[in-house]
């Protein structure tokens, strides 16, 4: 390779350069979180109010947690021999849990147990917005990963579907930690 | 029959140029987008059409159309569902008023949209001025007036001029070439990262329409939650600013990362690349704070939630923004000091003082200045015990920022100086810095602090730091860059008019303003005391001066893009690899592999004439495009 072709990355490390973006892209995000979890406790202490749906959230954060499963497959390239047709299946399997989520995050925020004016009110209709808005752009990226699908060949080691497979891993992570925060702090 | 084969290829052009003015686009995208939020807005919570959730709602469309309008649906959308990259990224000057992957035409967008944003923020400045001439004037409007003035003022320049100029403009323009890289890491996240920024700055300048806001730069709440909806604007400006910053910031961290020539290594990069990579750091894991902070407070605004109001703690919005601000306050130095440590070596003909400790330095003070943030708070009821400690690593900062100071001075110790346009912007930097820098370790001072908070002893202390250093430097890097971006040489003698005229009649509006705050002139307040007059008076006409000082190079620097001598490719006599390149350099930038060498090992160098002779180097082509 002659040092001026050097200057143009070859595919395998333009992978390499998106990841780095990835990585980066996601302690910018995790930033939130931690100030989130610093408004969270100069406001309200570890208090926790008796109304939150325990049950609800339990599920929610093991559903979100199953998602991971076929998100893991994806990045693994699992029986991608077979024409990207089980990649399709594990990505809309993901996009589903994922949403199963979303509705019950969502279900939660809006029958909010909490008045949305005292503190811990605030600092929980705070914390859910800020997660659900990583969760739907997770989603979103998906869908479009799917949209895409039915015209592409997905390939799990391509930049894309392993950026997106990343990313989701983050937005499990980040709800770990949040639901430890607001619900057994 | 051939009047109507002529109506259909007059729609066809019309049609064709429609779509080949992707400006036009965006504006239209935008509207439509700000329309279609803000009417189902209002339409569903029963709202008029400028109510803050409205504005809201259609500015976050807005904000997409205008971003998939200018580009953003043919260089994104359409090759992520298949489709092939089709933009058409302009030949020429049309490049820069389109969406353009070219790392060049990207800084030349920042460079420009930060100069004229600091033209706009100067001339409210200079309103803020005649106002200050005389107590009880009341040249603003209403009661807010003034303090409107004084945050659009502020935020303008924060967000719109100090916090992209440098870093958009050079880090875009410069920093691939330095490391000898074809273009960024991510070319097309570049294009998309600069065209936020006239979003960004077009929100704070309609704000005014929808009743401006009065809570300054830093929008501290209960005030910016109580604030008109003008407030709203200006929270959206900053996030939209905020996103461009982040997204820049990784894109220069993978940029230096990933792409840096073969054979350079971290330990020879230039110091402005430094700068570059350590304000990156900063952008990327501090902005998400601010972001936080705004989106709370318009939470409160409009969710009925109270994080600062009521029972909320107004202290906390305080923390949060001052953990951003602080960092960010070393966003807009760094690449100041960058410049000027880049410039110095070159015109001072003598190697680089120090290189380890400069980077030290700029390590250390991106590792401590996330542990100063209180410094802001000591009079606003803080606990005791948090004042002592923010007071020490308040002024031990000082040391790695002395580090690089004392630098500066040892580069220049025993130097063949060359006092071009360039290099007494640095000296202007340099002594202008000092007078910033000490009197921030006065304000240190827990005791000293009670007295001069919300003074212009403040005032005048970050203008000195921030005007004096960052904008000295900035102009410094655009006489010195001047020749490479344009391939035309300025007029070395206006320069320094530029120079003279700008760094007395800085220096003497903002000197007695230290002197103005001892006296107890109070920030954001429109009228004083009548025993201020004198000092007023003094510095408002000064101001005027100042703000003259400026037309000058506006007007001799278009003149000499368009009309000036030719330049050679390396007319100061560098050594950094901007400078084996024409000038204007070739899209690609490098035809043959960069030769990494010392680049700041100017000591053997011979007496050469100076400056180089504007002959081009022979077989190298003058324009490389534009
Ligand atoms: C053209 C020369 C300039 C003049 C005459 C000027 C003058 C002023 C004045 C009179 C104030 C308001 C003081 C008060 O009542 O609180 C002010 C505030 C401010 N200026 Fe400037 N300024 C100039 C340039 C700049 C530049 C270049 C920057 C930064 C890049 C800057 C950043 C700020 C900031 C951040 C504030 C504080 C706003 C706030 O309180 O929220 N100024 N300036």
């Amino acid at each position: 390779m002659s040092a001026i072709e050097r200057l143009h990355p070859s595919p395998s490390e333009q992978t390499k350069i998106h990841r780095t973006g990835v990585w980066l892209f996601m302690f910018s995000e995790s930033m939130f979180f931690v100030a989130m979890i610093k408004v969270r406790f100069d406001l309200a202490g570890s208090f926790r109010p008796a109304q939150l749906d325990q049950t609800l959230a339990l599920v929610a954060t093991l559903i979100l947690l199953l998602s991971a499963v076929p998100n893991y497959l994806v990045t693994r390239g699992w029986r991608r021999e077979d024409g990207g047709r089980a990649t399709v299946t594990l990505v809309a399997l993901t996009l589903l849990l994922g949403l199963a989520f979303a509705v019950l995050l969502l279900y939660e925020w809006t029958s909010l147990p909490v008045d949305a004016a005292g503190h811990y009110g605030s600092v929980f209709l705070g914390s859910l917005t800020f997660d659900l808005l990583h969760v739907v752009i997770g989603l979103l990226v998906f869908l479009s990963i799917l949209v895409r699908g039915l015209r592409l060949r997905l390939d799990p080691h391509g930049s894309s579907l392993g950026a997106a497979g990343l990313y989701w891993y983050f937005v499990v992570a980040m709800w770990l930690v949040m639901y430890g925060v607001l619900y057994l702090a | 029959m051939s009047d109507r084969s002529d109506i259909s290829v007059a729609r066809g052009s019309r049609w064709m140029a429609f779509s080949r003015a992707p400006l036009l686009r965006a504006v239209v995208w935008a509207a439509a987008g700000f329309l279609l939020g803000a009417e189902v807005t209002a339409a569903l919570v029963s709202d008029t059409l400028l109510s803050q959730d409205a504005v809201i709602a259609g500015y976050a469309l807005a904000l997409l159309g205008w971003i998939l309008g200018i580009g953003g649906w043919e260089a994104f959308v359409v090759p992520w569902f298949g489709g092939e990259y089709r933009v058409d990224e302009g030949t020429g000057r049309s490049r820069y008023f389109r969406f353009n992957t070219d790392h060049k035409v990207v800084g030349i967008q920042y460079l420009v949209t930060a100069l004229a944003t600091l033209l706009i923020a100067g001339s409210i400045a200079m309103l803020m001025r005649i106002e200050l001439m005389k107590p009880g004037l009341n040249v603003f409007s209403g009661p807010g007036g003034y303090n409107q003035a004084v945050s659009l003022h502020g935020t303008l320049m924060i967000f719109g001029v100090a916090a992209v100029g440098i870093v958009g403009g050079f880090g875009n323009y410069v920093v691939p070439i330095m490391i000898g890289a074809e273009d960024m890491a991510y070319p097309r996240l570049n294009a998309v990262s600069y065209w936020f920024v006239p979003m960004g700055v077009l929100a704070f300048l309609a704000a005014p329409f929808l009743g401006g806001w009065e809570s300054g730069w830093t929008a501290y709440p209960p005030l910016s939650v109580t604030d008109g909806t003008g407030q709203v604007l200006a929270v959206l400006g900053v996030l939209t600013l905020g996103i461009s910053s982040v997204a820049s910031g990784i894109n220069l961290l993978a940029t230096v990362y990933h792409l840096r020539a073969p054979g350079l290594d971290w330990r020879q990069l230039p110091v402005f690349v430094w700068s570059m990579v350590v304000t990156s750091v900063l952008n990327v894991a501090f902005v998400p704070f601010v972001g936080t902070a705004l989106v709370l407070v318009a939470m409160d605004r409009v969710a009925g939630t109270h994080f600062f109001t009521k029972d909320g703690l107004p202290l906390l919005y305080q923390d949060l923004f001052w953990i951003f601000g602080h960092p960010e306050v070393y966003i807009l130095i760094l690449p100041g000091f960058g410049i000027v440590l880049e410039l110095l070596p070159v015109f001072a003909r003598k190697t680089l003082f120090g290189y380890k400790w400069v980077v030290g330095g700029f390590l250390a003070v991106m590792l401590m200045s996330m542990t100063v943030w209180d410094h802001h708070m000591y009079t606003t009821g803080i606990s005791n015990a948090r004042l002592v400690p923010f007071m020490t690593t308040t002024e031990m900062i000082s040391v790695p920022t002395g580090f690089v100071y004392l630098a500066a001075l040892g580069t220049l110790w025993g130097g063949r100086i060359r006092l071009t346009t360039p290099m007494l912007f640095c000296l202007g930097f340099l002594f202008n810095f000092l007078i910033g820098g000490l009197t921030g370790v006065f304000l240190a001072d827990v005791a000293l602090d009670f007295q001069m908070q919300d003074t212009f002893f403040v005032v005048a202390h970050f203008h000195y730091t921030i005007m004096g250093g960052m904008v000295f430097a900035l102009i410094a890097g655009i006489y010195y860059w001047f020749p490479k971006m344009s391939g035309r040489m300025y007029h070395e003698g206006l320069g320094r008019l530029h120079f003279w005229w700008m760094f007395i009649a800085y220096n003497a509006t903002f000197l007695p303003m230290f002197w103005a705050g001892v006296e107890g002139m109070n920030r954001r307040v429109a009228d004083y005391l009548p025993y201020l007059q004198p000092i007023n008076e003094w510095v408002s006409a000064a101001a005027f001066v100042l703000g003259a000082s400026f037309v000058l190079p506006a007007v001799h620097l278009t003149y000499a893009w368009v009309r000036g001598e030719e330049a050679s490719s390396n007319p100061w006599r560098s050594r950094t690899l901007e400078w084996t390149i024409p000038s204007p350099p070739p899209k690609e930038n490098f035809h043959e592999p960069p030769r990494i060498v010392d680049f700041y090992d100017y000591d053997g160098a011979e007496d050469l004439e100076w400056p180089a002779p504007s002959h081009p180097a022979p077989g190298v082509p003058v324009a490389g495009n534009d």
